[in-house]
């Protein structure tokens, strides 16, 4: 009985909870202590002489400063977009609504693939400006505007779609014009989400590795991001010096996760204070924007779209097919670029499964039980998410690589993780961990505890309700979560970059495969390869698309 | 101040019925109306054409002799209480109240000083710094009338302004109100589809049925001599006397 209250009515909260802690504590935690404890085997002044080396500040110095400016420049273009999105109706909407998301699946790789061709001197938009961008800092800050163009889109939209329409009419009842309007009521009420958006934007910027690498010509103290400089050690097997950057970095992320915490929580308060009560009235025609304000925000729109998504995503298409779709049959069919595709396939095959089972478990656990540490499994859950993707590899060869802790033993047993398939699955593993948990938790929290409860008093046992009710109310989480979470475990870059041991036709999946190419000057063979994850980013797209439609028609 | 419509008509779907298919009433000067009926009479939206929060597909909106169908709402001055009070949740109690004043140029110092003014004759002195969210539903409705009385209205538009309180607060509020409206005298709109609410608060009442005016007079009239059976029916609540008129 006391445990019953403590935690809830519903049962299986023990089970749930060993789980998950087994779960997240040898995926997550682990891992993350290799790299503390690791970082612990250097005294003080090794440590200090390696993080302000005059290399590593002039990677904070672009890393962190691209990173600025880019989400500064997504927080002014995820307010028109989201803008745009949310209150204007055009020819074309729900197809950039759909595209918005596209660098949230398209693999880092294919992105800094396509913005290099695109934007090199004699690119397609290259060639037309005056200025150096691919193989320039300036490329640095365009690869990390492409990769955080969703966020500020995605955390301003929604609040601007919930905000009550009466608010501003009452703005303008008191005599208020359409620009104090917004500027005193609308934008105050998009603060919070704007923020939150614009630290996303930061955080992921941060720790982006994938596009860089092709864009920025990685030059020490001119293009060289802090992420690279780890890669770089790693290559000369300076762990101990990779780890250290990596530690530098990885506060730095986790300073920024609980600025995001703090700050969705005051989103969630602010969005509270101003529900209004009453039905929904159509925004009065006497508020809407002029057509001639509405057409020039949904212009702007459109060539902030095309200049970042559209073109290259052609491009592309267009790189790829240059030499006729003979050649690009070719490229996709030799040997080792279907042993690219299998392996790809294998690691998702493992990585999604995984998830599914598991993150459902978890999202359960968190959404349906109060218990100690609960908002501490919350964070750990978002961990992957705040990590730099080339820390994640880290993580697992100072685990298991030659010089890590488990090494010896390994190499004892003629075992091989890193440089092998069981490193790259478990790289994987760990950069998709949240994806599933969080939407599914998502899904669950909105939908509150009434049709478990009424299942109980109907006599079903705790398995009978979570099959019966709960996992198909949480179908559409699931679904997404799982799209989610193989659009990421198949372009995967950094984190399978760092334990690959890149051996083509044996570790090489289709991101490292495109890279490969690339480097040997084999641009179709590169695009060809890139066009079919593009593929699959657009399929997955276009599933979360059909699978919101669906949730909605219901 | 009179209100004045005259053959109101607002369409919002193209197929389908009008929401307002032509209404046309006078609210005398210095009283309060009632606009009645049931939900989806158009009782609203009526109330929002004469606010400029709708436009008109046609007919006027005449405020004291002055056509004003063509003013923006910013330049009607009427003051509204919508259903749901949308007050600005970012801002405190006091800031609401200010905000029609500052919008207008209105130095701070007297802003400030008319705010607290209302916030006392709201009988909400000590919760000036609150945030919206903080007050109850009927503290938050008084704020609603007080932003909505500080900018010196022609009239007041109440639109179902005690729909989401319960019936207790409705009915404290209610007189509230009746005194609130001695002390100002100004033109009352009030849109309601509780036939008792109306009996009970408005000199006047212009009862709506699916757009049109099914009967507008004053309260006795309308009890003693209903159009038709669907007006007596839909009154008949009333004549069993749950409350009596004020």
């Amino acid at each position: 009985m006391k445990k019953s209250r403590r935690h809830g009515v519903l049962p299986g909260f023990g089970p749930a909870l060993g789980v998950t802690l087994l779960y997240v504590g040898l995926l997550v935690l682990v891992p993350l202590a290799a790299l503390f404890v690791k970082t612990a085997g250097l005294t003080p002044p090794e440590f200090w002489r390696i993080v302000t080396a005059p290399r590593a500040l002039a990677a904070y110095r672009l890393s962190f400063g691209a990173a600025l400016l880019a989400a500064l420049l997504n927080a002014g273009f995820g307010l028109l977009l989201a803008w745009v999105l949310a209150r204007y109706r055009f020819p074309g909407r729900a197809f950039v609504d759909a595209l918005v998301d596209l660098p949230f699946a398209l693999p880092t790789a294919v992105a800094g693939l396509t913005l290099t061709a695109v934007y090199s001197a004699n690119g397609w938009l290259g060639r037309f400006l005056g200025f150096t961008v691919a193989f320039s800092p300036l490329g640095v800050v365009l690869a990390l505007t492409f990769v955080g163009l969703p966020f500020v889109v995605r955390t301003v939209q929604p609040v601007l779609e919930d905000l009550d329409a009466e608010l501003e009419e009452a703005a303008a009842v008191l005599g208020a014009s359409r620009l104090q309007t917004f500027r005193r009521i609308v934008f105050p009420n998009l603060l919070p989400p704007l923020l939150t958006g614009f630290a996303l934007a930061f955080a992921r910027a941060l720790g982006e590795y994938g596009s860089i690498v092709f864009i920025s010509g990685n030059m020490p103290f001119r293009t060289e991001i802090a992420p690279l400089l780890i890669v770089t050690k790693l290559e000369q097997y300076d762990t101990a010096g990779a780890t250290a950057i990596a530690l530098v970095l990885l506060v730095a992320s986790f300073l920024l996760v609980f600025t995001i915490n703090a700050l969705q929580r005051w989103t969630r308060r602010r969005a509270g204070a101003s529900t209004v009560i009453g039905r929904g009235f159509r925004r009065a025609p006497a508020l809407s924007d002029s057509p001639a304000l509405r057409r020039s925000l949904v212009a702007g729109a459109f060539l902030l779209l095309a200049l970042l998504l559209f073109v290259p995503l052609a491009a592309v298409f267009a790189q790829a097919l240059r030499k006729g779709p003979a050649a690009y049959l070719a490229a996709i069919s030799q040997p080792a670029a279907l042993s690219a595709i299998r392996l790809t396939l294998l690691t998702a095959a493992i990585a999604v499964p995984l998830h599914l089972v598991f993150g459902v478990l978890t999202a359960w656990l968190v959404a349906k039980f109060r218990f100690p540490g609960r908002g501490l499994l919350v964070s750990l859950i978002d961990v992957p998410f705040a990590v730099s993707p080339v820390i994640a590899g880290l993580l697992f060869v100072l685990l298991f690589g030659r010089q890590g802790f488990l090494g010896p033993f390994l190499a004892a047993h003629d075992v091989k993780i890193i440089f092998a398939v069981p490193g790259i699955v478990l790289a994987t593993i760990f950069v998709t961990f949240p994806y599933v948990t969080r939407e599914v938790l998502a899904v669950l929290e909105a939908q509150g505890n009434e049709e478990e409860e009424a299942a109980l008093t109907l006599g079903a046992g705790g398995w009978q309700t979570f099959f019966r009710v709960t996992l198909p109310k949480a179908r559409a989480g699931i679904l997404t979560g799982a799209i989610l979470c193989n659009a990421r475990a198949m372009g995967e870059f950094g984190a399978v970059s760092v334990v690959s041991g890149h051996i083509r036709g044996v570790t090489n999946t289709l991101p490292l495969h495109a890279e490969i190419l690339y480097n040997e000057y084999d641009l179709t063979g590169a695009f060809a390869v890139a066009s079919l994850l593009t593929l699959l980013a657009l399929v997955t797209l276009a599933a979360r698309k059909f699978e919101e439609a669906r949730e909605k028609a219901r | 101040m009179s209100v004045i419509v005259t053959n109101l008509k607002r369409r919002f779907t193209e197929d389908g019925p009008p929401a307002v298919a032509g209404v046309s009433f006078t609210a005398p000067t210095g009283a309060i109306t009632a606009i009645l009926g049931p939900s989806g009479a158009g009782k609203s939206t009526v109330l929002r054409l004469i606010a400029g929060l709708e436009e008109p597909d046609e007919g006027r909106v005449i405020l004291d002799g002055e056509d004003v169908t063509d003013t923006p709402v910013q330049k009607r001055g009427v003051g509204f209480v919508f259903q749901g009070y949308a007050l600005f949740g970012h801002l405190s109690v006091r800031e609401n109240v200010v905000f029609g004043l500052r919008v207008r140029d209105v130095p701070r110092k007297e802003a400030v000083a008319r705010a607290n003014d209302l916030l006392h004759r709201v009988q909400l002195d000590g919760f000036a710094d609150r945030r919206p969210s903080e007050l109850s539903g009927g503290q938050r409705q008084r704020v609603a009338f007080a932003r909505a009385l500080a900018v010196s209205p022609r009239v007041l538009l109440l639109d179902e302004p005690f729909g989401a309180l319960d019936a207790g607060v409705r009915l404290e509020l209610g007189e509230w109100l009746l005194r609130l409206h001695d002390e100002t005298g100004l033109t009352t709109l009030l849109v309601t589809h509780d036939q008792p609410e109306a009996f009970a608060l408005a000199e006047h009442i212009v009862v709506l049925f699916d757009g049109f005016v099914a009967q507008a007079g004053k309260p006795a009239e309308l009890r003693q001599r209903p159009a038709d059976d669907r007006l007596e029916a839909f009154l008949r609540v009333v004549s069993r006397g749950a409350r009596s008129p004020a």
